[in-house]
């Protein structure tokens, strides 16, 4: 239990200690710096008390007590330090600005007092070095105070922090800030349920009551209190950049996804990649974004090359295979269009009406081009309607299971050879 | 056409000095733009048949006219859009005189390098734009995926700056700025403090 408890307690100090470090780094670029300072001061404060309080780092330290339990009370100072920090911080916060340097001066003075306090009080108790200092003299009335005092001044910053938490903070409509105040809120809790176990350890042991592993009981959950803070204090933060390397994970993924479709289109039709793009714009989502634009670019090309029975074709097929009518035959369709849209290219087979280059001749007029392209719209050429994706990612998706329908759907084959001209066409495309 | 990192500095230049709404919104940026350039634009979405551009920028005197295809997606006819605008940002197809008669729209910069009918691109012109005399047309750019799209190098440049702008748009508000964490939260605390009442006391 001691084990688990030490590595519990090494990977909350790191994780409140790394926040510390985190949140003190970026202090020059906030005008409010005082706060960030105290806020980091709290968390290094808080990390460091928790590794010295593990049994582990109290075991390997013993020979360092020259007093006894003198590496102990350091941890606990550096607990109550990270108390008046919480309460500075706060005082830095919310207090009026005339207000702030006096009350600072007054939670100083008393830090003071309460660290010669617990000295003094530990220095009358007369321990023995031992890692279970408060349960093994709880009942020296000098190491009781000392206890009492210790859970007085960490049960005051914790209150403090989650009425502030409470009052102020939850007033406020950021979503991330309300992640915060959640962890935070779990961490309050947890936190009051450690005190209320340090005062049930020492009322047991007032009245005899023998308690089996309760320090490491009392080390777990401090160990996730210190936890909570650090993840808390900082979630914004890491789940900023979790949720960016995640895009980028997503990003790399999609490219990967849609390089057949993109591949095979702009083979057919060159003409719509963008060219020579400069290193310092190719971001990831730019090629992205441009491989979509692509894709649809040479889906538009490719419009004059797709026979009119095609969509009705792929229906039919679809629903003959038990394709779920909706978006699922709407990929079937649009791929099969594709399908034959780009064997008719490569045969140079235009098969729509305006198979004269765009504005090449002075007729038919614009007039009829216009009601045809109405009349394709309300016709079986359904490819691109603009109700299909509005946003990037859905559009991605879309793509994605069109890319996969044109090139492993068995409906794609059945429609390209029962095509107007019977040709088998898969095998060009796969 | 070569790799122009000049050009990509601007680009980003012309994008950070536009009044991008969060969350977007296609109608009042393009207002808060021709509010910036004083002159209107104008949107026209319009049934464009197969092998006529997907996105054609008309300009007069007075106005810039838009046009892009409805047979799309949502997100290429934007693009189109941005296209098209791009050009207008980067003070592309400026002629010198308005055209004077519908003879004599070569048109050749109607779709990109690639020479069109002149009788075909009036026709549509007339329908898309019914009310416009070919007078008053100073500029026409037309950006079409059946031909060479980027063979000249304003065509490339609309596209690689819409195409930036696309990028930048749909970036969650505030996400390239920088992360927020708790200290940041508790030091804007202070401007709004006077509209909650005063806590306990921090001291003992």
């Amino acid at each position: 239990v001691d084990g688990i408890a030490s590595a519990a307690g090494y990977a909350a100090a790191l994780i409140a200690v790394t926040a510390g470090v985190i949140i003190a780094a970026r202090a020059s670029r906030s005008s409010r710096s005082a706060i960030r300072r105290y806020l980091a001061a709290a968390l290094i404060s808080i990390g460091v008390a928790t590794a010295v309080a593990t049994p582990e780092t109290r075991a390997q330290t013993r020979p360092l007590d020259v007093l006894p339990n003198l590496v102990g009370l350091i941890g606990d100072l550096f607990a109550v330090g990270a108390a008046f920090c919480v309460l500075a911080m706060l005082t830095h916060a919310v207090a009026r600005p005339d207000h702030v340097r006096p009350r600072v001066r007054r939670q100083a003075t008393i830090l003071i007092a309460a660290v010669l306090a617990m000295i003094l009080l530990l220095a009358l108790s007369a321990t023995h070095t031992t890692i279970t200092v408060a349960s093994s003299y709880a009942l020296d009335p000098f190491m009781a105070g000392y206890e009492l005092l210790y859970l007085v001044a960490m049960c005051w910053g914790m209150s403090n922090f989650l009425w502030l938490v409470r009052r102020y903070l939850s007033q406020d409509d950021n979503d991330r800030l309300r992640q915060v105040l959640r962890i935070n809120t779990a961490a309050a809790a947890v936190g009051l349920v450690w005190a209320a176990w340090k005062l049930f350890t020492l009322v047991a042991m007032h009245v005899g009551l023998r308690l089996v592993d309760h320090a490491a009981v009392s080390e777990l959950l401090a160990a996730l209190l210190v936890t909570l803070i650090g993840v808390g204090c900082t979630l914004p933060a890491w789940a900023e950049w979790l949720s960016t390397h995640a895009d980028l994970v997503g990003t790399r993924r999609a490219l990967t996804n849609l390089e057949p479709l993109w591949r095979t289109l702009t083979t057919a039709v060159p003409g719509v990649t963008l060219p020579d793009a400069d290193p310092h714009t190719a971001t990831l989502e730019y090629a992205l974004y441009r491989r979509i634009i692509e894709i649809h670019d040479a889906q538009m090309a490719l419009r004059s090359f797709i026979h009119p029975d095609v969509p009705y074709r792929a229906r039919r097929a679809a629903r003959r295979r038990g394709v779920p009518t909706g978006q699922d035959t709407d990929v079937i369709v649009e791929a099969a269009e594709l399908a034959a849209a780009l064997h008719a290219h490569r045969a140079g087979q235009q098969h729509q009406a305006n198979t004269e280059p765009a504005l090449g001749a002075p007729t038919p007029k614009a007039a009829a081009r216009i009601s045809s392209c109405r009349r394709a719209e309300d016709g079986p050429s359904e490819l691109l309607q603009p109700t299909q994706p509005v946003n990037m990612c859905a559009e991605v998706y879309w793509l994605i299971k069109v890319s996969r329908a044109l090139f492993s759907s068995p409906i794609i084959t059945e429609v390209l050879n029962n095509g107007p001209s019977g040709e088998s066409l898969c095998s060009e495309l796969r | 056409m070569t790799t122009d990192h000049a050009f990509t500095v601007r680009c980003k230049q012309i994008i950070q000095s536009l009044p991008i709404p969060r969350p977007f919104d296609q109608q009042s940026f393009f207002a808060a733009i021709a509010h910036q350039r004083g002159k209107h634009i104008e949107l026209v979405p319009a049934p464009l048949d197969t092998g006529l551009p997907c996105g054609l920028l008309v300009s007069t005197d007075e106005v810039d006219y838009i046009v892009h295809r409805t047979d799309t997606t949502v997100l290429h006819a934007l693009h189109t859009d941005m296209h098209e605008l791009s050009h207008l940002l980067l003070g592309h197809g400026q002629l010198p005189d308005p055209v004077a008669t519908p003879d004599t729209h070569s048109g050749a910069d109607l779709i990109g390098a690639e020479p069109v009918n002149a009788d075909a691109a009036a026709e549509a012109l007339n329908l898309l734009l019914p009310h416009l005399s070919p007078r008053l047309i100073r500029r026409i750019l037309g950006r079409n995926p059946g031909r060479s799209l980027f063979g000249t190098r304003e065509e490339w440049e609309a596209e690689t700056l819409g195409s930036l702008l696309m990028v930048e748009i749909q970036r969650p508000a505030g996400a390239a700025h920088r992360s927020i964490d708790l200290a940041d939260h508790l030091a804007h605390l202070r401007p709004s403090r006077r509209r909650v009442p005063a806590g306990p006391q921090w001291t003992a």
